[in-house]
């Protein structure tokens, strides 16, 4: 078992020209978690996990690893004396070396003699399903098949520390499933600590003892994955993490944490962790779980939470169907149900307060 | 701190280690030279600058001889002047050897020459002209130019530079282009002194321009002209005629019997002896033994058997010595019969590069 | 598992620990100051500053200048630009054809073409000339045919003769260039174009675009070395047909004494256009990136030509290596081989008197080994600093540094190798040097220095296009896993581009042995290179002679790339050798 490093950057700052990859960052990741860094291209992620890495470095702030400070401002500690490995988004197996060759090339540093060095490189490559191909170069594997070497070769070391850099974008839905699992199952075998980046939420929920979103070089929430997806503290967080609909409207009352919003005619009660004042202009914001068909005869009238749409789009999940419907007041996606409802049918949508969040109102759409 | 790139953060971490190897390479190359005072001469040591074939044997017997190791830089005459001028804020060389008195006198002009008699030579009559009054530099030995090489099966011999330029010879005629072959520009200097001045040899030319005169670069080319019946009539160096019809006097061919003739007049080229005036005293001592010993008989002996196809196909200049038995059965001019000229190097060198530019323009 | 143990001391200032990155960084400028930019520097100075250096009177003039403000130069300089932009074009055509021939393809004709590619690149020019000259003289081949053609005569010894052999010249270089490359591509490429509907041509032209910054290489370095020519110029041509830039500076090392602070004007000019060069080029590969090598890549199939295009297309590098090396080839039989008048009209017989001569003479076995030494170490020095080098041009950062270091790669070729190693006379010969100890003129060692900073510029170049296409995260990948910098080029960088390395080396040992102008300048007394006797006895009339000790020379060389290509097929590791291999 190992222990994992943990992971404390302070104030990090890292610009590219006129361009802020990393602003002020700062975050603490216990040891032998799993974080996910989620947030949309720009956000600084992948400059953060490189410098983390030690192949990037930042201009000023600091970044430790355990007690050990590795980036003091643009002096690194060199790479191969941190102790971790890495999953890159492209695999970047040598393609000179077989699968074999690339994971017990990982090895080198634990200075093991040749007979157990074997032992580990078939023991890890069974273990990632591909004993019977360690002869084989990287051009002959498929692309699921080396990420998975990849993910053999950051392991097999042990480190204290993993990084994945999107490892999972290149590969096709159902590969992308089973090697998630695959990762989460043997990350956690291992006890290092992880630290993951991605832009796909579903991943990051998946995978996640803590989450932490980032925008624009900034960290905007740092919690567990239920607490961000029930408590996003932004409207940013909120609309990364799974929108169903967002509404703008005017606030009626707050009584509890429940606000009550006039969309125009129509009302929406929702959570909110804010004092609003009558009148203030609020958005809300849906999860994608928060709507559902109403029975057919539901009347709309003045009941807050009710919304009379018209269905504009469906799509075949398997499981079910999820619509597109139009409200006076806007879309709203996601909404799920066994039977099909054809386009063009009138319905009435039932908002569930529970997965409604009231913001106050940006002007920048995000 | 500013722009810091990726790569640059990446390069920094390799260039340390990756350059080590290359640090560690040339680190040990130039530890290695910076402690070699090798054949940067030692004072005793003799630099000798030679463009002359001999110059192996010959500079092997000094060695033998007097004990002074010799350094020779054996060169062509062209890449010789260069690496000589090139050096000169801090010259290493001690003794230039090579055909041709211009750059002699150009360097005699330069104040570069250390002016040097050497002790109990006797030089024969033409020797006595050759060397310049000034001793500036020492004259060994002479070939002349030019040596015309006729094939005698196709052909009669001219008698004249003026039968040159008759039908009989129109476009049979080769020669070399001064602008490459050294010693043709002396060639053409005699043609004008003796012509009457610098014009009148330019109209001769221009008439055996007319006349179909090709041109060639070098010996070489010319004479392989005149092997496959380009030309007839080859005006190429003395020492290279020689051997050319030694060649094929011994190995004789179909169709083709050169022989050689010389006209009047015929300019003698001069082999130059010159002593580094800013050589240090060591140097210029082991130089001024090296002149005695090239003048004297053992240094003429290697002279003439170091290079029997080339440069010992010459005259010497030392009285009582005779040329070797090829050049012997050449009938040469003598200079009593005012056949031969001597054009003063110190008045035609410094028009070299107008008249190899006119030539390149107009001739070749 | 191993705790972990580095970290930042806590007083540590940027400064300390920046400064063992800088000073390794400041080692590999040293070097360069010291092989190229101090010669080239010194040398152009005396353009305008001919006291400096004992090469006239100023201090400070634009004298020397006064050639090069003439029309005529003007016109030459004219000259030497079309010539070099005709022969970088064609050189760069016929090289980007033929690689697509040998490595895409299953031309039967491809296994001789891998085979001449390094005679070709030895073959010296006097030799290409010499050829071409016996073929169409009076009394040369095509007369014995009847065939008496003025014309072409004409046209050989002017421009078109004089593209033509400068253009041979280039396709090696070219080609080599251009091959290392094309064996990082895989075939993922030209198949989406396929795929996307493309013809062969498109498929073509897509893989041409990925190879740009190769063909850039080859087109900058043939176009550097054919505006410093003046060896076939002055060989085919003379100023009243055809003049070109470099007769200028020939004129004043011809002059006596020689006019050095002229041919520094000349050079001044000359290194315009090499900057000209370099402009074009980067504005050609502005913003791309042509990062293609990395774990899936795949090897490519070869395409199967029809029975027509295979005879066609072997027919072509057939004809191609006929002119290029069968006419060499040729001249040197023709100079070293035919008793008699050297001459096909006359009575003739073969003979191997010469070679039998020579192979007894002083003048070819301890000049050969000398020379052979000389080259290896040469190509081993230059193979290590030019990897680093090119890694350097290919970094994303358009720094001063990096474009600094481009101008004097190239510099160093747009300059005449007899200038060069003047430049190299004028820095190791300086008084100051001796007195601080540096007794570098006049040894092997400087000969060996100047050696590697002639080789440097070509040797980069042909390594840059490999190590454009290298995928950096490659490099990440082995820093992460525990891997030092330095590892990581042993055992990933340098793999990856094992053969191209190989080639870099031959290409190396190859122009060394034979080289001249720099040889006759630093030799060390006593010790004379190969190329120096060659040269002294070609200059006397002895073609069979000279000739036979370069067909020697040349077949020594071709023995030991032959060598080092076996040597590698048997012993590199199968990794190694299967990147750039193609399924047939």
């Amino acid at each position: 078992m190992t222990t994992g490093h943990s992971i404390k950057v302070k104030n990090a700052t890292k610009n590219y020209g006129a361009l802020t990859a990393l602003n002020d960052f700062s975050i603490d990741i216990k040891p032998e978690k799993f974080t996910v860094l989620l947030g949309p291209s720009g956000s600084g992620k992948s400059t953060l996990i490189r410098s983390i890495a030690g192949i990037e470095k930042i201009d000023s702030g600091s970044i430790f690893l355990g007690e050990n400070e590795v980036n003091r401002g643009p002096i690194n500690v060199a790479p191969e004396k941190r102790n971790l490995a890495m999953v890159f988004q492209d695999y970047a197996l040598w393609p000179h070396l077989t699968a074999a060759e690339n994971v017990a090339y990982a090895l080198k540093r634990r200075k093991l003699d040749d007979h157990k060095v074997g032992k580990r490189v078939r023991d890890i490559l069974e273990r990632v399903g591909l004993g019977e191909k360690g002869a084989n170069y990287p051009h002959q594997l498929s692309g699921g098949e080396q990420q998975r070497v990849a993910l053999a070769r950051a392991i097999v070391a042990r480190p204290a520390l993993l990084l994945f850099d999107e490892p999972l974008s290149n590969l096709d839905a159902d590969l992308r499933e089973r090697l998630r699992i695959e990762i989460a199952t043997l990350t956690r075998e291992s006890g290092a600590t992880a630290l993951y980046i991605t832009h796909d939420q579903s991943e990051a929920f998946a995978l996640a003892d803590r989450i932490g979103v980032l925008r624009a070089g900034g960290l905007e929430q740092y919690d567990t994955p239920e607490n961000i997806y029930h408590q996003p503290s932004t409207p940013f967080v909120a609309r990364f993490t799974g929108l169903g609909g967002s509404f703008t409207g005017s606030v009626v009352e707050v009584v509890k944490g429940v606000a009550t919003v006039d969309l125009g005619g129509s009302f929406l009660r929702a959570r909110t962790n804010e004092k609003f004042k009558k009148k203030d202009v609020v958005e809300v914001l849906l999860r994608p779980t928060a709507s559902k068909f109403a029975a057919s005869n539901t009347k709309v009238g003045s009941t807050p939470n009710l919304l009379a749409g018209k269905v504009l789009d469906t799509a075949y999940r398997g499981r079910g169907y999820e619509h597109l419907v139009e409200t006076k007041f806007g879309p709203i996606a996601s909404i799920f149900d066994l039977k099909q409802r054809a386009r063009g049918t009138n319905c009435t949508i039932e908002v569930d307060i529970q997965a409604s969040m009231a913001f106050p109102a940006t002007k920048k759409v995000e | 701190m500013g722009l810091i790139t990726i790569e640059r953060g990446l390069h920094v971490n390799f260039k340390i280690s990756s350059k080590k190897v290359a640090a560690v390479i040339a680190l040990t190359m130039s530890t290695a030279v910076a402690f070699t005072t090798t054949a940067h001469a030692a004072p005793e040591t003799l630099n000798v600058y030679a463009a002359l074939d001999y110059s192996t044997d010959v500079t092997k017997g000094f060695t033998a001889k007097t004990g002074i190791p010799v350094n020779l830089v054996a060169l062509s005459t062209g890449p010789l002047l260069a690496k000589i001028q090139a050096e000169k804020n801090n010259p290493q060389w001690g003794i230039y050897w090579a055909d041709g008195a211009e750059p002699c006198a150009a360097f005699d002009l330069d104040k570069q020459l250390l002016p040097y008699q050497a002790k109990g030579v006797r030089f024969n009559a033409v020797g006595l002209k050759l060397q310049p009054k000034s001793h500036a530099y020492a004259v060994p030995g002479y070939t002349e130019m030019v040596g015309v090489v006729y094939n005698s099966a196709k052909i009669s011999a001219p008698k004249s530079w003026d039968d040159l330029l008759t039908a009989g010879y129109k476009g049979k005629v080769g020669m070399n282009n001064p602008s490459i072959s050294g010693p043709t520009f002396p060639f053409i200097a005699g043609l004008m002194d003796q012509m009457g001045g610098e014009q009148a040899g330019k109209d001769y030319l221009t008439k055996l321009k007319a006349n179909g005169l090709v041109v060639n670069a070098k010996n070489g080319p010319t004479l392989h002209a005149l092997e496959v019946g380009n030309i007839q009539v080859a005006l190429v160096q003395s020492s290279a005629a020689i051997n050319e019809v030694n060649t094929f006097k011994a190995k004789p061919v179909a169709g083709f019997s050169p022989k050689v003739v010389f006209l009047s007049k015929t300019t003698l080229l001069p082999s130059c002896l010159a002593i580094d005036a800013h050589a240090s005293a060591a140097q210029q001592s082991a130089s001024k033994q090296f002149v005695d010993y090239v003048l004297s008989s053992e240094g003429q002996d290697l002279m003439a058997k170091g290079a029997p196809a080339g440069d010992s196909l010459f005259w010497p200049t030392v009285q009582g010595r005779s040329p070797i038995l090829a050049v012997r059965t050449a009938s040469t001019p003598t200079l009593s019969s005012g056949k031969v000229a001597i054009v003063n190097p110190y008045t035609w060198g410094p028009l070299q590069g107008e008249v190899d530019d006119w030539f390149t323009k107009n001739i070749a | 598992m191993t705790t972990f143990e580095h970290s930042i001391p806590i007083g540590a200032r940027a400064s300390s620990f920046i400064r063992g990155k800088i000073s390794a960084v400041t080692f590999f400028w040293f070097l360069i100051i010291a092989l190229l930019v101090a010669p080239i520097i010194l040398f152009l100075s005396v353009a305008f500053s001919p006291r400096l250096l004992d090469q006239g009177n100023a201090w400070f003039t634009f004298r020397s200048f006064r050639p090069v403000f003439k029309d005529i130069f003007y016109i030459s300089l004219l000259h030497s630009v079309a010539l070099g932009v005709a022969a970088a074009f064609f050189a760069s055509s016929i090289a980007l054809t033929v690689a697509w021939y040998v490595l895409r393809t299953n031309t039967p004709a491809r296994k001789i073409w891998n085979g001449c590619i390094f005679a070709l690149l030895l073959a010296p020019s006097y030799l290409i000339a010499l050829g071409w000259e016996r073929i169409f003289e009076r009394g040369g081949v095509l007369n014995i045919f009847g065939i008496d053609l003025p014309i072409v005569r004409n046209l050989l010894y002017g421009p078109v003769g004089m593209g033509m052999i400068l253009t041979f010249k280039g396709i090696p270089f070219a080609y080599l260039v251009i091959s290392n490359a094309m064996r990082g591509l895989g075939e993922e490429f030209e198949q989406a174009v396929r795929v996307h509907g493309g013809s062969r041509w498109d498929a073509f032209k897509t893989m041409s675009t990925l190879l740009l910054p190769a063909i850039w290489s080859g087109v900058a370095i043939v176009f550097a070395e054919t505006i410093s020519d003046f060896g076939v110029a002055s060989q085919l041509s003379s100023p009243g047909r055809f003049s070109v830039a470099t007769f200028t500076l020939y004129r004043a090392i011809e002059s006596i004494p020689v006019l050095f602070p002229v041919c520094a004007a000349v050079s001044v000019v000359l290194l315009a256009l090499v900057v000209l060069a370099l402009l074009a080029q980067s504005r050609a590969l502005r913003g791309r990136s042509f990062r293609v090598l990395s774990g899936r890549t795949r090897p490519i199939s070869r395409q199967q030509l029809s029975l027509r295009s295979k005879i066609l297309s072997s027919g072509g590098i057939i004809f191609l290596l006929g002119i290029t090396l069968g006419v060499p080839v040729f001249g040197a039989i023709s100079a070293s081989m035919i008793r008699g008048l050297g001459s096909l009209l006359s009575n003739y017989s073969i003979t191997f008197d010469n070679y039998i001569r020579v192979l007894k003479s002083p003048l070819l076995r301890d000049p050969l080994i000398f020379s052979a030494k000389c080259a290896a170490i040469t190509a081993c020095v230059a193979v290590v600093l030019a990897a680093i080098s090119s890694r350097m041009l290919v970094s994303t950062k358009n720094s001063t540094s990096k474009k600094l270091l481009d101008f004097f790669l190239l510099a160093a070729v747009g300059l005449p190798g007899i200038v060069f190693a003047a430049g190299y006379i004028f820095a190791y010969n300086l008084p100051i040097a001796q007195k601080l100890g540096f007794h570098l003129y006049g040894t092997v060692s400087l000969l060996v220095l100047a050696y590697i900073a002639t080789a440097l510029p070509s040797t980069t170049r042909s390594l840059v296009g490999n190590m454009n296409q290298f995928q950096e995260s490659l490099s990440e990948a082995c820093r992460v896993h525990g891997s030092t910098a330095f590892r990581t080029w042993i055992s990933v960088v340098l793999p990856l581009i094992a053969r191209p390395i190989l080639a870099a080396w031959c290409l190396t040992y190859c122009g060394t042995l034979l080289e001249l102008p720099v040889s006759q300048l630093l030799f060390p007394p006593n010790h004379a290179p190969l190329a120096v006797g060659i040269d002294r006895i070609l200059g006397n009339y002895d073609f069979g002679g000279g000739t036979a000790i370069e067909v020697l020379a040349i077949i020594s060389a071709l023995i030991v790339v032959g060598i080092a290509f076996g040597l590698f097929e048997a012993l590199a590791p199968k990794g190694w050798k299967q990147l750039g291999k193609a399924h047939s």
